[in-house]
């Protein structure tokens, strides 16, 4: 069809209208969570349904979240993969596109 | 004169964005996500979302083992998508408005940059560091958040961006689109994963319908954040190096006739 990226664009941007629609109408009736303000959603909606169907969560199996050792393994883990990807995507992308430029 | 500016404006520019990303990845919170923690499946439930996610995570891993001795540069690939996926389903991201935090899933990005199966192993590996090391997800129920999360993000994100192309679309709006509702169809995954193991006595399609309320105030918007994430990399992607890209989805990849004429890419 001629016109099927047009199409599929608008399409998008329905979504996208209706999203942001949702977004500010149903943020209005959202409950506080155990959390509070701020609170992520595997607390304020998967724990609270879990909950009130009498599945507690438990103990993770490694429990890392202990004083600041949590604080620690995300910033080791986003370390690592922010080194890993920086890495990679300057060998992939950066020094092949300056190579490819420099051969003319 | 102008070039020299654009320089400068662009290296500032780039510099800023890396320090703060940098601080936000230096100083993290724990990451408050979607992910479905240790012990809130029965066992029953745990088990049938281990055996679906084993079929997709096996073929995976046979396709990796076969494409990397077809494909040259396709190992960085993968530590690119990797690393990507686990640092984004890691990022919580506040939501305004509904004052909510949540995080995109990074696998329809991973789908597009690797392919659907593949991306599926890489997200099962980064929810499996996830729920081991930092207290995120659970090892009881990591069938079910690959399921969610690798599975359904990977392969509805691969999807919509391959029927997007087909359509014509050019490369940023069918990447926007796959990460759109590559992440939605995460989200709707988990509360499906959810109502069908705690709904008991009551309506399986009525807890669903309420547990998916309760996600659309943080993942509507998310969800658009995602898309812009994932047409923004794509598109940087395929400027830089096309033949990267054409090499795992080649017919998704060939110029549209927008794209031809120089239109929006």
């Amino acid at each position: 069809m001629k016109n099927s990226g047009i199409i599929a664009t608008a399409v998008v941007i329905i979504f996208v209208a209706l999203a942001i629609w949702g977004w500010l109408a149903l943020s209005r009736q959202l409950p506080e969570g155990a959390e509070g303000r701020w609170g992520g959603v595997d607390v304020n909606v998967i724990e609270k349904y879990a909950t009130e169907a009498g599945r507690e969560p438990s103990e993770p199996f490694i429990n890392t979240d202990q004083g600041d050792l949590l604080l620690f393994v995300f910033a080791l883990g986003g370390a690592v993969g922010g080194f890993v990807a920086g890495y990679y995507w300057r060998r992939l992308i950066s020094e092949k596109a300056e190579r490819r430029r420099a051969a003319g | 004169m102008l070039n020299k500016r654009y320089n400068w404006f662009r290296t500032h520019i780039l510099l800023a964005l890396v320090l703060v990303l940098g601080l936000l990845f230096l100083c993290p919170t724990p990451a408050y996500a979607m992910h479905i923690a240790e012990g809130i499946l029965p066992a029953s439930w745990c088990a049938i979302w281990y055996a679906i996610a084993a079929i997709f995570v096996v073929i995976g891993i046979f396709i990796i083992r076969r494409k990397t001795k077809e494909i040259r540069g396709l190992m960085p690939l993968l530590g690119i998508a990797g690393a990507v996926i686990f640092l984004i389903s890691v990022f919580p991201v506040p939501v305004p408005v509904s004052g909510s935090c949540s995080h995109p899933c990074g696998t329809p990005l991973g789908a597009i940059l690797v392919g659907p199966f593949i991306s599926t192993v890489l997200g099962a590996l980064a929810l499996l560091i996830q729920a081991l090391f930092l207290a995120h997800g659970g090892i009881s129920t990591w069938g079910a958040n690959i399921v969610s999360m690798a599975l359904v993000g990977s392969f509805v994100g691969f999807g919509v961006f391959v029927l997007f192309r087909k359509l014509n679309a050019p490369i940023f709006v069918a990447a926007f689109a796959a990460g759109l509702f590559g992440d939605w169809a995460t989200y709707a995954t988990t509360s499906f994963e959810l109502a069908s193991a705690l709904h008991g006595s009551g309506s399986l399609w009525g807890m669903f319908g309420a547990i998916a309320v309760a996600f659309a105030p943080t993942q509507l918007p998310l969800g658009i954040l995602e898309g812009l994430f994932t047409g923004g990399v794509v598109t940087l992607v395929y400027q830089r190096r096309p033949e990267l890209l054409s090499r795992i989805i080649p017919r998704a990849f060939k110029p549209v006739s927008s794209v031809a004429k120089g239109g929006s890419q």
